[in-house]
């Protein structure tokens, strides 16, 4: 512990200096690209590279507004005007049509995208949404932190933005990291913005601020901020269920753009808990926490699938379902009421609907929920096949007749009251192998028109479409009809040899669809990748498919002490995705590709060349075997669906503490060559620093020779250095201070050692301030020589550098 | 709005959408933020329990234009650093900033060195220091009294004279021949608290007696003076604001009498038409001169009493004996008439005259009749003089 004496000179009360204003603006920009960084990680949508550059746009040009004398009200005006020049230039090349589009019809897509782009369907209006909502939060962070002086609100929009990508991105898997050093980036904003406003009190109360303040400031801020970041990331979260669907309902669209967020079964968008969700959008891991959501019996043999949702649109490698309400615009779909009953939809198989014809059989269940089975919201109905009564009144949901009579299908149900029992007729299809084989590719013209296609939008979308074509094309070679092209490629995907079942998917590449990914590198994933890889080949081979949201068999409860039909027990570990194609006079018909052990292929119908389970080989039914037992999943956690604690992704914690680790180093060589004890102890760290630079002690030399050799070896002051004013004030005269030093330190020893007296109390001083003068400037002797020569190579004091002459 | 309450906000809001959909990364985020609350607060309690600031002040008596320093010294007794601390000085030394602000290392210490020149006189303080420091962030920024005040007193400017009619020698104790001082006996006219100073001749021992503590006769001797300054400090005759003000000047012009005349060993008195009507009876020594001058230090305009009726009031008793000096910046004509009424055959006064034309005053200035010459010394002090030397060459008439 040593007082440093400083003495600042009376009468030099400066301004705050430029470098606080530049520091702050700097900290700023790298912020809120940082921000975008994490939002682009995220795999919203391609392009987001234009949302960087709007970002970055944005913060520069607040700055500028912001250092210049400009009002408030001028700057609220200029903000839309420099705003759009920066937005429209970056996206008007990717709007869908922009050749046929008029001035004014292009103005009113831009203010739609931009007022409710973030809310719709559709990568360019998403992207438009994404870079106004940059613009403002880059111009607001700028605003606020060069002219206001207000770190926090200045970070607020962007800890929103972080938020928001946090809670309802795609994935997470590449979003921790931007999103940690953007958490830390906006620590240091905070602080950084509070010196800039202590800098102007000061300025403004003649407080003169000692010199290395600002520099030891900036250092706290750094150090503060990583340990937040630390502990907070060794916190544990207080739960990882989500319950969002007690608070918000975003209807039965995929609410991964817009919806609450979280993990849900078979649609997972990062670590949680398997639970039923109506999309099929493979994600992040999964844990396996059962909780109970209903009980079930069925006039089938055996226990059977529970249809809720089917998913019919594809986008971009998800699957989603539609609907009248649903505002994404695809697909022929319409609400009918119906009171209970038969469901009114049409039964001609031939025109595509189902009816009662030969290949099919009616199912009924009875089921009693226990929990929300079906997601917050309005409840749906649950069928165990092609839905044909239910007895609680509602609403079907489907593709309409067009004449208002009916509907070709029933993709959901929705119930007006959340009756917790009821009961449903369902049609399964029993058709056999051979009965497929020879449907033929007649498909009806909604079949065609809706269930074919693979909806790209950009270059990429198109780009991976043709990769899934040719994977199709690979996959079903030799196939001559479509039942055998889906068995073939049903039967690549169960192949335990070349795809996983895991929970724990590997982390899908930025910019790859994750069904891409998990087809050609990943090879592992849970149900969602598999059915949605499946439906996406099916439909790359010309198949009409469709993906169906809901629950496996469950558990049947065999203790006996019940009389009449089994009783079946589904838990949210159950919610499950499989894969339905459509066979012209057969209507839908399910595959199961995922392979977890549990779920069998789905026995077809009376086809003796298919082998066929123990309970299914005397029954025609279609559905697939029921689970032998009430075991989780084999990479399931367990549990009973109580708070789990959610893991920190080991890469993120290795780079955490290796950071720490080097930042501890750093403190400790810090430390250790700031404060030497004794005169020994410094020539210690000189004799490092002659090492360093390739200067080593030779025996018998003494220091002040040492020091010459080593004052001979220092890089030159080649390094020029640019005034603030702008004029060059020549080199940074480093290598004769240290030169000068060294002498002092040199001298000093030999008085030490020699001298009956010793040192004095002012020579102790003195050597502490010699060697304070060289240890301040060792990592510029150190670049210096690294860049004249690179570190540790060739004899530097016999080289050729020049000889320092006092 | 202060920092925390955004903060705040923003705590609630994402820890309810952590909690509700069990988001890890959201999760961390609202760690972060509430962990960045909690380390402010605790982080800035603990600093302003550990910093102390000590500080090196002068004390005592002081005069205008002496230069002083002042040594400050910030200690941070915890191990968590400082990212700043900011220390206010709340003197009024006017033209005196020695607040600074500095970081310091956990366990460091920081020194400073405030130079500064007392410009006004006056009685000042230095300080209450206060200490602002808090976390680096600004959510808790604290403030902590860190060192008393301490007092200095400042004595108005005091300059060599030179030679003039009241300050010659003839009005010195070396003509005792003449026993002016000592041939007039003083009246006693009350008592005081005895002072070391006072010889036991002094002590008025029937008081003493009575109250239980020493007491010391006090004696009318103004009208003994050799000098007798006569300081006009009635309300509205001054301008200029200070120290470029005839008030000051005038205070200054008569600290240097009062100095001159003690060490030349005259008796000296001073009377004043303030609102305290303050006399300072005739005497000598370095307990009349610290008196006198502790009174100029802190004495302001602000009597109603004109100079004219001050002087006749305090010339009544006049016995002729030594010079009366008036320092005024009063245009009028009857305080001159009164000093002349005053004047003793042999006997000259001494007008010191602080032209307050030439502070921002309106109208013209003083011109001086002849006949005032004639029967005054006269010494006119305008804004910008050089008051130290030379006195007599620039005296007027004499």
């Amino acid at each position: 512990m040593s007082a440093t004496t400083l003495r600042p000179r009376l009468g030099t009360l400066s301004p705050p200096r430029l470098r606080n204003v530049t520091v702050v603006s700097i900290a700023t920009l790298l912020m809120v690209a940082t921000t975008a960084w994490a939002v682009m990680s995220a795999g919203w949508v391609d392009g987001t590279g234009a949302v960087l550059v709007t970002a970055v746009a944005a913060v520069l040009e607040a700055t500028l507004i912001a250092r210049s004398s400009v009002g408030r009200v001028i700057a609220l005006l200029m903000l839309p005007v420099v705003g759009a020049l920066v937005v429209v230039p970056l996206t008007y090349g990717s709007m869908p049509g922009a050749d046929q589009l008029t001035l004014g019809t292009a103005t009113t897509q831009y203010l739609n995208a931009l007022t409710t782009g973030l809310f719709v369907q559709g990568d360019w209006p998403f992207l438009v949404g994404l870079c106004g909502v940059f613009w403002l939060v880059g111009s607001w962070a700028a605003w606020m932190a060069v002219r206001e002086q207000r770190g926090v609100l200045a970070v607020v929009p962007c800890f929103a933005v972080l938020a928001v990508n946090a809670l309802n991105a795609p994935s997470l898997h590449n979003v921790f990291v931007p999103e940690a050093v953007a958490v830390v980036l906006s620590l240091v904003v905070i602080g950084r913005v509070h010196l800039l406003a202590l800098s102007t009190r000061w300025r403004r109360s003649g407080v003169v601020a000692l010199p290395g303040t600002e520099r030891r400031f900036g250092r706290v801020t750094w150090a503060a901020a990583l340990v937040l970041l630390v502990l907070a990331l060794i916190a544990p979260p207080a739960s990882s269920r989500d319950v969002s669907g007690l608070f918000f309902h975003f209807g039965n669209n995929s609410a991964r753009r817009t919806g609450t967020g979280g993990t849900d079964g078979g649609n997972s968008g990062g670590p949680g808990q398997i639970r039923f969700d109506p999309a099929a959008v493979p994600g992040g891991p999964l844990q396996s926490s059962p909780v109970s959501v209903l009980s079930y019996t069925t006039d089938a043999e055996s226990a059977v699938y529970l249809r809720v949702v089917n998913d019919n649109f594809f986008s971009q490698g998800n699957w989603f379902p539609n609907g009248p309400n649903l505002g994404n615009g695809y697909g022929i779909a319409e609400a009918l009421a119906a009171n209970g009953g038969t469901i009114p939809r049409d039964r001609d198989p031939l025109a595509g609907g189902v009816g009662s014809a030969a290949g099919l059989k009616k199912v009924t269940t009875r089921i009693i929920l226990s929990g929300p089975a079906t997601g917050a919201g309005t409840p749906l109905g649950i069928f165990p096949g092609e839905p044909d009564t239910i007895t609680v009144p509602g609403n079907a949901v489907g593709v309409s007749t067009g004449k208002g009579t009916g509907l070709l299908t029933v993709d959901q149900y929705r119930m007006n009251s959340a009756s917790t029992l009821f009961t449903a007729t369902a049609m399964t299809a029993t058709a056999s192998a051979s009965q497929l084989r020879a449907a033929g590719t007649s498909y009806p013209g909604f079949v065609a028109q809706n269930y074919l296609g693979l909806n790209p939008v950009t270059a990429s979308d198109r780009a991976q479409v043709a990769t899934l074509v040719k994977i199709a094309q690979q996959w079903t070679l030799g196939a001559t009809n479509p039942y055998d092209a889906a068995a073939l490629i049903e039967s690549h995907l169960r192949d335990s040899t070349v795809f996983t079942y895991t929970l724990k998917p590997p982390a899908t590449r930025a910019g790859v669809w994750p069904v891409i990914d998990f087809l050609t590198r990943t090879h592992a994933g849970y149900c969602q990748y598999f059915a949605d890889a499946m439906g996406a080949l099916l439909r790359a081979s010309g198949i009409p498919t469709r993906l169906v949201s809901g629950y496996g068999p469950g558990t049947t409860d065999d203790n006996g002490s019940r009389t009449g039909p089994q009783l079946h027990t589904v838990t949210t570990s159950d919610a499950h995705v499989w894969v339905e194609a459509y066979f012209p006079g057969f209507g839908w018909v399910p595959f199961e590709p995922t392979p977890d052990g549990f779920y069998a292929p789905i026995v077809r119908g009376a086809d003796p060349a298919v082998p066929s389970t123990p309970s299914a080989s005397s029954s025609p039914t279609p559905e697939p075997t029921p689970k032998p037992a009430a075991t989780p999943p084999p990479d399931s956690n367990g549990g009973a669906g109580g708070v789990t604690g959610a893991t920190i992704p080991p890469g993120l914690l290795g780079g955490v503490l290796g950071v720490v680790a080097l930042l501890l180093a750093v403190v400790i060589l810090r430390r250790w060559l700031s404060r030497p004890g004794t005169l020994l102890g410094v020539w210690r760290r000189v004799a490092l620093l002659g090492a360093l630079l390739g200067v080593r002690r030779r025996s018998s030399e003494t220091y002040a020779a040492y020091a010459r050799r080593l004052g001979v070896a220092l890089p030159a002051d080649t390094v020029t250095l640019i005034h603030r004013d702008g004029g060059d004030v020549g080199p940074r005269p480093v290598r004769a201070r240290v030169v000068a030093a060294l002498e002092q330190i040199a001298d000093t020893s030999g008085k030490a050692e020699f001298s009956l007296s010793g040192l004095d109390e002012r020579e102790s001083v003195q050597w502490h301030r010699a060697w304070e003068r060289i240890r301040r400037v060792i990592p510029l002797l150190l670049w210096r020589t690294f860049l004249t020569r690179g570190l540790g190579r060739g004899s530097p004091a016999d080289a050729t550098a020049p000889a320092y002459s006092p | 709005m202060t920092s925390r309450a955004p903060l705040l906000a923003c705590i609630a809001v994402l820890a309810f959408f952590a909690g509700i959909t069990g988001v890890r990364l959201a999760y961390t985020l609202a760690y972060v933020l509430v962990l960045l609350l909690v380390l402010a607060y605790f982080w800035s309690r603990a600093l302003a329990k550990k910093v102390d600031v000590s500080r090196e002040s002068p004390d005592g008596a002081h005069m205008v234009g002496e230069p002083f320093t002042e040594r400050f010294v910030v200690r941070n007794r915890s191990v968590l650093p400082v990212a700043y601390c900011e220390v206010h000085d709340r003197t009024r030394l006017p033209g005196y900033v020695p607040g600074r602000a500095c970081s310091l290392r956990g366990g460091d210490n920081v020194s400073w060195s405030a130079r500064g020149v007392f410009q006004r006189r006056g009685i000042y303080e230095f300080g209450p220091l206060e200490a602002r420091l808090g976390d680096p962030f600004g959510l808790f920024p604290r403030t902590v009294r860190v060192a008393p005040k301490t007092g200095v007193l400042v004595y108005p400017a005091i300059h060599a004279l030179g030679e003039m009619g009241p300050l010659s020698a003839e009005g010195g104790v070396g003509e005792t021949g003449r026993g002016r001082p000592v041939d007039a006996p003083p009246d006693v006219t009350s008592i005081r608290d005895y002072d070391p100073a006072d010889g036991l001749g002094r002590i008025h021992w029937p008081s003493t007696a009575k109250t239980g503590r020493l007491m010391s006769r006090v004696y009318d001797t103004r009208q003994s003076a050799d000098v007798l300054v006569i300081l006009d400090l009635e309300h509205g005759h001054h301008f200029g604001d200070a120290p470029e003000s005839s008030l000051e000047y005038g205070v200054s012009v008569a600290a240097s009498l009062c100095h001159a005349a003690i060490r030349r060993g005259q008796a000296f008195g001073l009377v004043c038409n303030d609102s305290q009507h303050t006399a300072f009876g005739a005497g000598r020594g370095e307990a009349q001169r610290l008196r006198v001058l502790d009174f100029l230090a802190t004495c302001v305009d602000d009597g109603d009493v004109p100079l004219a009726v001050a002087l006749q009031r305090h010339g009544e008793g006049w016995r002729g004996r030594g010079s009366i000096v008036v320092i005024t910046s009063n245009r009028s004509q009857q305080w001159v008439e009164a000093l002349l009424d005053l004047g003793v055959r042999g006997q000259r006064h001494l007008a010191v005259f602080v032209e307050p034309t030439s502070f921002g005053a309106p109208g013209a200035p003083l011109r001086i009749p002849a006949a005032w010459r004639l029967a005054l010394d006269w010494w006119q002090v305008r804004r910008g003089d050089e008051l130290g030397g030379g006195l007599r060459s620039r005296a007027v008439g004499s």
